[in-house]
C-alpha cells in the first residue's frame, strides 16, 4: 500500500473548519516534482502540463463520504481512473490530494501519494487507477 | 495575631491588590476589542447559518447520487485495473 503523505499544515487547517469532508470538493493533481510537507496551497505545487485530458486542477473525486462510527469518524474516497484521451499525461510520480472549495487558503492541500516506481506517463487511451483504502478510509480519527 | 500571622496577612493583601491591578489591566487591553468581537460574533452566526445551507445541499446532492456513485466508480476502477492488465501483441 502506498503510505499517505500528510502536508503539516491540513492539521492546523482543519482545526480551523477550513476543511470540510462532507461538502467541500475535493481534487487530485498530479506532478512530477516531490511535494514537500510544508507545502501549504495547491500554487505550492509544480504541477504537469495540461495534456491528454489532464487540465490544471486535476480530477475531482466524485465521491467523498465522511462517516463516524464509535466516536470514529473516516472518510474514504472512490477510486479515481485517470485516462489519457487525446494525447499523454505526465510524466508524474506524486499525486496531490487538496481542498479546491478552500479559498482561505485557496486550494488547501491535505496529502500526496507517491507512486513506487519511475515516472508514469500515460499514453492515449491509457489508464491507471488512484486505489483509495476503501476499508479503512483515506484517515480516520479519533 | 503573631508577627508571622501579620506578615503573612499583608503578603495576602498585596498580592489580592495585584490581583486587582492585573484584573484591571486585562479589561482595559481588551476594551477596544469588544465591538470587532460582537462584529466577528455576527459574522460567525452568517457563516452557521450557510453551514446549515450547504450541509441541506449536500444531503440533497447525497440523496440522489449515493450509494450508486460510489458503487459505479469503484467497479470502473476494477475495470480499468483488468483493461490495463491485457496486452496486445502485434501480429
Amino acid at each position: 500500500m502506498v503510505a499517505l503523505n500528510k502536508f503539516y499544515d491540513y492539521v492546523e487547517q482543519e482545526s480551523k473548519a477550513v476543511h470540510n469532508w462532507a461538502s467541500h470538493t475535493y481534487k487530485a493533481a498530479l506532478t512530477n516534482t516531490a511535494p514537500v510537507a510544508t507545502n501549504t496551497i495547491l500554487a505550492d505545487i509544480t504541477q504537469i502540463a495540461a495534456s491528454g485530458g489532464y487540465v490544471a486542477g486535476g480530477y475531482t473525486l466524485d465521491s467523498v463520504t465522511l462517516t463516524e462510527t464509535g466516536g470514529v469518524a473516516k472518510v474514504t474516497i472512490a477510486d479515481e481512473v485517470i485516462t489519457a484521451t487525446g494525447g499523454s499525461v505526465g510524466p508524474f510520480k506524486y499525486v496531490v490530494v487538496y481542498n479546491d472549495s478552500a479559498t482561505s487558503p485557496a486550494d488547501a492541500l491535505f496529502c500526496w501519494y507517491e507512486y513506487a516506481g519511475a515516472a508514469l506517463t500515460l499514453l492515449d487511451g491509457e489508464s491507471i487507477t488512484i486505489d483509495f483504502d476503501g476499508t479503512s478510509g483515506v484517515w480516520t480519527k479519533v | 495575631m503573631s508577627t508571622t500571622q501579620e506578615l503573612l496577612a499583608g503578603q495576602k493583601a498585596l498580592l489580592r491588590a495585584r490581583m486587582v491591578e492585573l484584573r484591571a489591566d486585562i479589561a482595559a487591553l481588551m476594551a477596544p476589542t469588544a465591538d470587532l468581537k460582537v462584529q466577528r460574533d455576527a459574522a460567525i452566526a452568517e457563516q452557521n447559518a450557510l453551514d446549515t445551507t450547504i450541509a441541506d445541499l449536500t444531503a440533497q446532492i447525497d440523496a440522489i447520487e449515493q450509494p450508486r456513485l460510489y458503487e459505479l466508480k469503484m467497479e470502473l476502477s476494477e475495470v480499468a485495473q483488468a483493461e490495463s492488465k491485457i496486452k496486445l501483441s502485434d501480429g
